[in-house]
């Protein structure tokens, strides 16, 4: 995977100044570098990035730093895919790894509850109105006659 | 419980440290080698020219370490910060109280997260009165910079005192 200086300088700059992995996630989410690499790379060739430079030897920051890139280029992909995948990889070298994969697996768990319960009922809106100016017209079939 | 983990070159550790209250500060100090890459602090020294690093890098606490557990671990939980705040009678005040000592927290103003901390070492003669903070960014460096002179976002910072 081709990943240039200038891409590197621009995650380790966020990597550096990161005081939590909600905030490395966030902001590595909205770099472009980031963006492209989602894009651009397919899901295997990105966990194989990821695994090569967290396993290097000696590591450097711009290592560190791809690898938290990859991790959140990946959260990009399809759901099932990003979920597949991040279930996967194996996060124990990677100091925030893990926190980062279950802010996302929180964040679309949520976004799929949100799909359950905010979907308004399919009623047209005419057999609506239709109900509501009827219903107190006709007799109700459930209701007792009392003649 | 073991304390100490150790997966290749990253070695990670937790030490107790507690609010007055007596609960338990969840923290991390990490003894990454891959973090003390300084060369990555001069392009940060080019961004920020009036800011004061006086430390090379140090992965071992972050912001929330210098300001809530004397520069010993890291502390990456915000819900702890805030929970620090609240058993060390730390209470909010208006930016024109503000004093040297008092603590600023930087909260993001598109989600609430709080992202950064500081201590405040000084006051400026002149308006506007943006404070000097001593902070350490990420696993970077503490630095002497003015409030709003920093990667972290200004515009809903605010200012706390221990009360008693």
């Amino acid at each position: 995977m081709n990943i240039s200086e200038q891409a590197i300088r621009d995650v380790c700059e966020i990597l550096l100044v990161s005081n939590t992995p909600l905030y490395l996630y966030k902001h590595l989410r909205r770099l472009q570098t980031v963006q492209t690499m989602a894009k651009e790379t397919p899901e295997h060739e990105i966990a194989s990035e990821f695994a090569r430079r967290v396993s290097l030897p000696k590591r450097r920051m711009g290592d560190v730093a791809v690898a938290y890139a990859c991790l959140v280029a990946l959260t990009y992909k399809p759901q099932s895919v990003a979920l597949e995948t991040l279930a996967s990889l194996d996060l124990s070298r990677l100091d925030w790894a893990s926190t980062i994969r279950n802010v996302f697996f929180a964040r679309a768990r949520s976004e799929s509850l949100q799909d359950i319960h905010i979907k308004p009922p399919q009623i047209p809106l005419f057999q609506l109105r239709t109900e509501a100016t009827t219903t107190s017209d006709r007799p109700s079939r459930e209701r007792p006659q009392h003649d | 419980m073991d304390r100490v983990v150790l997966t290749g070159q990253m070695r990670r550790s937790s030490i107790l440290t507690q609010t007055r209250m007596g609960w338990d500060i969840p923290n991390t100090q990490s003894f990454d080698s891959g973090l003390t890459d300084q060369c990555q602090l001069e392009d940060q020294k080019l961004k920020y020219k009036k800011a004061e690093f006086r430390t090379g890098l140090i992965p071992i606490f972050n912001c929330h370490g210098l300001t809530f557990a004397a520069r010993r671990t890291a502390i990456s939980d915000t819900s702890a910060v805030r929970r620090i705040l609240k058993e060390d009678c730390y209470t909010r005040i208006s930016p024109d109280q503000v004093q040297p000592g008092d603590i600023i927290l930087y909260t993001s103003s598109t989600d609430g997260d709080l992202e950064h901390s500081g201590v405040v070492i000084a006051l400026p003669d002149e308006r506007p009165l943006v404070p000097k903070i001593l902070s350490k960014w990420g696993f970077g460096a503490e630095v002497l910079h003015w409030a709003n002179d920093c990667p972290y976002d200004f515009s809903q910072a605010a200012y706390y005192r221990i009360r008693r």
